[in-house]
Parts: structure tokens; C-alpha cells; sequence
């Protein structure tokens, strides 16, 4: 599930309170991350660059599709299945959160060591 | 690759990886200037036009001191007309008529190119830009110079337009929004810096600047715009190569390698 706390990184609480699992969770946060440095990518780019099983790679990308956050478009060239997935406009807001929340807990994390 | 949750430093260090690896990979913006330098290059075939002499045009002068008498002549100017390369005033100069019919023709054909390219890569690699700002930019600032070229000539001064070179700030722009879909740094600093040279190739005589610098012999008679040419022909090509050597590489020129990522 796609939680939909503000863009803004709270000061006052937690920022790990603010991490969304559907988005944090590595895999799904590289997918997002790749897709949104294009206008859309192959299953077959993903699986090379995250060096994971196409089961695995499935898996993970119906999670990110059912939340709303990717599309997925199948579809074949010549006899070659081809399976090209793009990112939405709610999975660009929950990456740009998730980063946000990262960056404030590396924040957090510095200043701790800092005081 | 593993499943298991990092420190959020390590996360962060890991998106920027792979952003950068995807922008690596969906890039062609070195085949873009590779072509558009070329399209420069070619279109000194048209700048240095040899039939359009006084004498050609049927001018004679009857003796030592009186002025050149013309004949009445029509002139051929291509598909497209004058004014987007071929000037629209006198006819005699080293200007082909057809340039300007070359510059739309060449500029439409090399934004399919590129588009193509792109679209080529897409299905090879598994990964796909976004390439059609650049050909919705690039074709409609073609349009607009082409449609609005008698306005320019009729309302900017000449200084602008006399020597036919404003079909490089068409490419600049196309350029500038290539760089700007690719979130490329160092490439739209590069096409900044097209953009200076092509406003200078629009207001200066870049032989003057050869001649100064002794490149070549003497820049005059028919061949005295080559240089207007020459200068961000080159740039263009020379900056294809090396964007693609950068590349093949694997030398970070975007911007990357900073902790920006904001999903940006």
C-alpha cells in the first residue's frame, strides 16, 4: 500500500516513521529509480542491471504495479515477448518522498554523531 | 544483488548508482551533434556559390566609371523560398538559392535521424529516453523561422540576418532541449556554448577571425562565409566525438554524482 504522508520531511518525528515499505524496500526502490530516469525500460534492462531471476524481478514489480506506482505494458516483437515498464505519476511523488526521508534520516544520522 | 535493508547513506549511494547507469545508457546526445555538425558542415556546399556573379546576372558596366547595368533576371529559390539562409535582397552574392530549401530539408531530416537513433537504442538496450521534446522543439522552431522568415528580415536588422546563418540557432535551440530531457550538465554547457558561437556566426564575419589567427589562406571572394561554417560545424562534430569517447569510457558527465536525487 502506497501511504501518502506530505512531500515535506517532518522534523518532529522519526523520519523511519515516514519510510514507505513498497518503496523501500531495495529492489522495488532501484525499479522506481531506473524507471524514472527514463521514459520507459525493458524487463530484461532491469533484470541485467539488478542481476536478479526473472521470477524475483516479477515479483516485485506486480507489488509496485498493484500499488499504483509503475505501469506495465506487454506486448511482443517478431516472436520475442517484451515487457516494458514505465513509471507514474504516484511513483514519481513516492520515490521523491522516499528519498526525502532517506536524506533526512542521514541528516539525522550525522548530527547524532556530530553532538 | 540482496533484499535486505541498508543504511540509508548505502541507499542513497545505491539510487545515485543507478541512476547514473540508466543515463549512461539511454544517451545519444554525442549522435545528435555528431549529425547536426555534419548537417553544418555539408551546407558549405551552398555558401560559396559560384553562379551568381554580376556578369552571370547579365551586369555589365559599360565603361571604367559608370555604375553595373543590370538586366531584369529571376532567380530560383528553392522549395521553401529565401530568407532562411538564402538572403532575400540581392541576389549577388556567394549564397546558393537553394540554401534555404537545404537548412529545412537537412535540419527535418536530421531530427528524424536522431528520433530514430534513440528509438533504435531503445529497442536494443531495453531502455528508452525521452525523446520527443527535443523533436516537438526542434520542428517547431523550424517551423516558426521558416514562416516568420520574411517578418525577420523585414523587422530585425540586417546585421542579424545578411549572412544566412540563422539556421544554427534553429539547431542550438533543438539542441538546448535535448540537453534539457537529458538532464545532461555537460552537454548543455556544450550547447551553450553552440549557441555563442552560432549568434556569432549570425553577427560576425568568422574569416576575419581565421585570417587573424592564421587559419587558412585569405577567406574572401567566394569562399569569405565558409568560416561562419567551419567554426560551429566543427565545434559540433569535434564535440560528438568526444562526448562519445567520454562515454565508451565511462566518465561521469552528468549530473549524478551529487546527492540531488529528490526523484528529480
Amino acid at each position: 500500500m502506497v501511504s501518502e504522508p506530505s512531500d515535506s520531511t517532518p522534523q518532529e518525528t522519526n523520519p523511519i516513521e515516514h519510510l514507505d515499505d513498497t518503496v523501500h524496500q531495495r529492489v522495488r526502490l532501484a525499479i522506481l529509480t531506473i524507471a524514472n530516469e527514463s521514459r520507459k525500460v525493458e524487463f530484461r534492462f532491469l533484470q541485467e542491471n539488478l542481476g536478479l531471476t526473472a521470477g524475483n524481478l516479477s515479483q516485485h514489480i506486480r507489488i509496485l504495479e498493484e500499488a499504483g506506482l509503475i505501469n506495465v505494458q506487454k506486448g511482443t516483437e517478431g516472436r520475442r515477448p517484451r515487457t516494458w515498464v514505465s513509471i507514474t505519476k504516484a511513483g514519481r511523488a513516492a520515490l521523491r518522498r522516499e528519498i526525502s526521508v532517506l536524506k533526512a534520516l542521514v541528516s539525522r544520522v550525522e548530527g547524532a554523531k556530530g553532538s | 544483488m540482496t533484499n535486505g535493508q541498508k543504511h540509508p547513506d548505502e541507499d542513497l549511494d545505491f539510487a545515485d548508482r543507478l541512476r547514473w547507469r540508466t543515463r549512461v545508457a539511454r544517451d545519444g546526445s554525442w549522435f545528435a551533434l555528431i549529425v547536426f555538425g555534419a548537417v553544418v558542415m555539408l551546407a558549405m556546399f551552398f555558401y560559396h556559390y559560384p553562379g551568381l556573379t554580376a556578369s552571370s546576372l547579365g551586369c555589365h558596366s559599360y565603361d571604367h566609371n559608370s555604375s553595373f547595368v543590370c538586366r531584369s533576371v529571376s532567380i530560383s529559390r528553392g522549395v521553401f523560398g529565401s530568407g532562411l539562409g538564402s538572403p532575400t535582397s540581392s541576389p549577388i552574392d556567394h549564397v546558393s538559392p537553394w540554401a534555404t530549401t537545404y537548412w529545412v530539408v537537412s535540419i527535418f531530416i536530421g531530427i528524424v535521424a536522431v528520433v530514430g537513433f534513440y528509438w533504435v537504442r531503445a529497442r536494443t538496450l531495453g531502455v528508452a529516453g525521452r525523446i520527443w521534446p527535443f523533436a516537438t522543439v526542434g520542428i517547431g522552431v523550424l517551423v516558426l523561422a521558416v514562416a516568420s522568415r520574411g517578418w525577420i528580415t523585414f523587422k530585425i536588422p540586417a546585421d542579424f540576418w545578411i549572412r544566412g546563418m540563422q539556421p544554427l540557432l534553429v539547431i542550438a535551440i533543438g539542441l538546448l532541449a535535448l540537453a534539457i530531457t537529458e538532464r545532461s550538465l555537460a552537454f548543455l554547457i556544450y550547447v551553450i556554448g553552440f549557441l555563442g558561437l552560432a549568434l556569432l556566426s549570425c553577427l560576425y564575419d568568422v574569416s576575419n577571425l581565421f585570417t587573424r589567427l592564421g587559419i587558412g589562406s585569405t577567406w574572401n571572394g567566394n569562399i569569405e562565409a565558409l568560416p561562419n561554417l567551419i567554426l560551429p560545424g566543427m565545434y559540433l562534430l569535434v564535440g560528438g566525438v568526444a562526448f562519445y569517447v567520454l562515454r565508451r569510457s565511462g566518465v561521469t558527465l552528468h549530473i549524478t554524482r551529487r546527492r540531488v536525487v529528490d526523484g528529480q
